[in-house]
């Protein structure tokens, strides 16, 4: 061995020696700051929602890299907390935080603290799902000691703690919220069963039958009947535009309205033109609009009128002939003012009719729409009755080749005169 | 489905809706007038839309409620048979004007 290669040995030998002393320090030093941080990290919430649930993290960084100062900042409500308390005037940080947006630490120097002198300060984001949402720094004096990398490395992990907190906080605060409108939706879905029928009118010469079936928890269809002062019974089928809740809701106040209406005795055009003039301005509002039939008939007689504002035809079985009736003016909420055009008919024992939502014609086949032809062909020719011919319609839907859950709202109501 | 815009004038656009209008393109379409009160006038090009339900024509009715508050029109450009089955069932085709062609529906952009 040459003079020269035993001197850069003894060299090499002694920096070998000063690393391992480094790294035996560091260790203690790592092991003194995860030992302070143990009591304050047992009182820190799981959860965070505020910069104050993140104070014991901060609390505990302070303590283990002996750091004078302190700030947690929370970007969704431009939330700050500092210790001491307004140490600093956190505005000034702004314009440095676009770097937190790559994730790494960032260093900012010269801020005058209240005291008068300048601290320099490091920042750590806090990230969820590689997005910053706020930020934890701690702070020394200028004239201090710089921030090691150990600092750095004790900062990192109690910003991930700290978004941690954050996370859980927000799947509480999420489930606590989908509770809250599943709860809301059973509420909406009981009041919308309350507003439909439970019984048919039982009268000599008349059969009304009726079947509702939202597609979710609650739908946009409806149907009623009420027996008019006159005697007449009347009945109707509505269908508001979308689903869920806007839709629903719509259904309940559209059902009322024309229940009202032909409670007071009005005929079916009356009933629609004037409840289209009470949700013509509500359902502009809303974005909504409603298709309705409305039926009177005489029981004794069986005198009959009909209107059609928007709705799916009312398939019409008089003296064994089909035949379509179909809307004669647009779906309520669409234009101010509505003059629908009234159909009159005398019924004879055997004639029927059928009224139904679109949740029916539009169901899709592999012919493409099942449509008005699938219903006229799902009830037999010679069958009796309203509550048959339903009956035999919801069977062949049942028996339509793949047909799974209804896709939207089905409601479907029968009248016949026996 | 696929929408399609086109900048006709400063005032006006053409929607093109290929496939089906219904509740997954509704929010889409209305965002078009909604978010930019500069639109006035709406063609709605409907020669390759395959089917429209109830929401996509409360959409419609809703485009047609908020341009003509603005002095504006909403024009439907050649529906397909099928949509055209739809309009008429529900009396729709008496709400809204309907063109065959686009020098046709251009014909309903008045200066404002």
């Amino acid at each position: 061995m040459t003079d020269r290669t035993l001197v850069e040995a003894i060299a090499y030998k002694k920096r070998i020696a000063e690393l391992e002393a480094e790294l035996e320090e560091m260790t203690v030093a790592l092991a003194q700051a995860w030992d302070q941080l143990v009591p304050f990290l047992q009182d820190a919430p799981t959860q965070a929602t505020s910069t104050l649930d993140i104070v014991p993290v901060l609390e505990s960084i302070i303590a283990a890299i002996d750091a004078r100062m302190g700030a947690v900042y929370l970007k969704q409500d431009d939330e700050w907390f500092t210790i001491p308390s307004e140490i600093v005037n956190v505005r000034v940080f702004y314009k440095h935080f676009d770097q937190l947006e790559s994730g790494q630490t960032i260093h900012i120097h010269n801020i005058p603290a209240w005291h008068g002198r300048p601290t320099h300060w490091m920042f750590m984001p806090i990230l969820i799902n590689g997005k910053t949402v706020g930020a934890i720094g701690v702070g020394l004096e200028e004239d201090e000691r710089q921030f090691t990398a150990l600092d750095a490395r004790v900062l990192t992990r109690m910003t991930e703690r700290a978004a941690s907190q954050i996370v859980a906080a927000n799947l509480v605060e999420s489930q606590a919220r989908e509770a809250q409108i599943a709860r809301e939706m059973q509420i909406a879905s009981l009041i919308q069963r309350s507003i439909q029928p439970l019984t048919v009118p039982h009268l000599p010469a008349l059969e009304l039958t009726a079947h509702w079936q939202p597609a979710a928890t609650v739908g946009g269809d409806a149907w009623g009947w009420v027996m008019q002062p006159s005697g007449q019974l009347a009945c109707f089928i509505l269908d508001v535009a979308g689903k869920g809740l806007p839709a629903a809701l719509g259904a309940v106040s559209l059902h009322t309205a024309l229940k009202m209406a032909l409670r007071l005795g009005l005929n079916p055009v009356d009933a629609l033109s004037t409840v289209n003039n009470e949700v013509y301005e509500p359902y502009t509002n809303a974005g909504l609009l409603a298709t309705a039939t409305v039926i009177t008939i005489d029981p004794g007689s069986g005198e009959l009128e009909h209107a059609n504002a928007g709705h799916t035809p009312t398939l019409a079985r008089i003296g064994n002939r089909w035949s379509l009736w179909n809307a004669s003016t647009p779906p309520l909420g669409v234009l101010p003012e509505i003059t629908p055009q009234s159909e009159y008919r005398l019924l004879e024992s055997g004639d029927l009719l059928i009224c139904y939502s679109d949740g029916f014609s539009e169901i899709e086949t592999q012919h493409g729409f099942w449509g008005t032809h699938g219903l006229l062909r799902a009830i037999p020719d010679q069958i009796a009755g309203a509550n048959l011919a339903v009956q035999e319609i919801l069977a062949a839907v049942e028996h339509l080749p793949n047909y799974g859950a209804a896709a939207d709202d089905q409601t479907i109501m029968g009248l016949s005169f026996l | 489905m696929e929408l399609q815009t086109k900048q006709l004038t400063p005032e006006a656009i053409l929607i093109h809706i290929n496939g089906r209008f219904d509740a997954a393109v509704v929010e889409q379409v209305k965002r078009l007038w909604i978010e930019n009160e500069e639109v006035h006038f709406v063609i709605t090009d409907l020669s390759e839309t395959t089917f429209i339900d109830s929401i996509g024509l409360a959409t419609l009715v809703s485009g047609l409620k908020t341009t003509r508050q603005r002095g504006g029109e909403l024009i439907l450009l050649k529906p397909t048979e099928p949509v055209k089955v739809i309009l008429e069932l529900t009396r729709m085709n008496i709400v809204f004007k309907i063109a065959p062609t686009l020098e046709e529906a251009q014909a309903f952009l008045k200066p404002l």
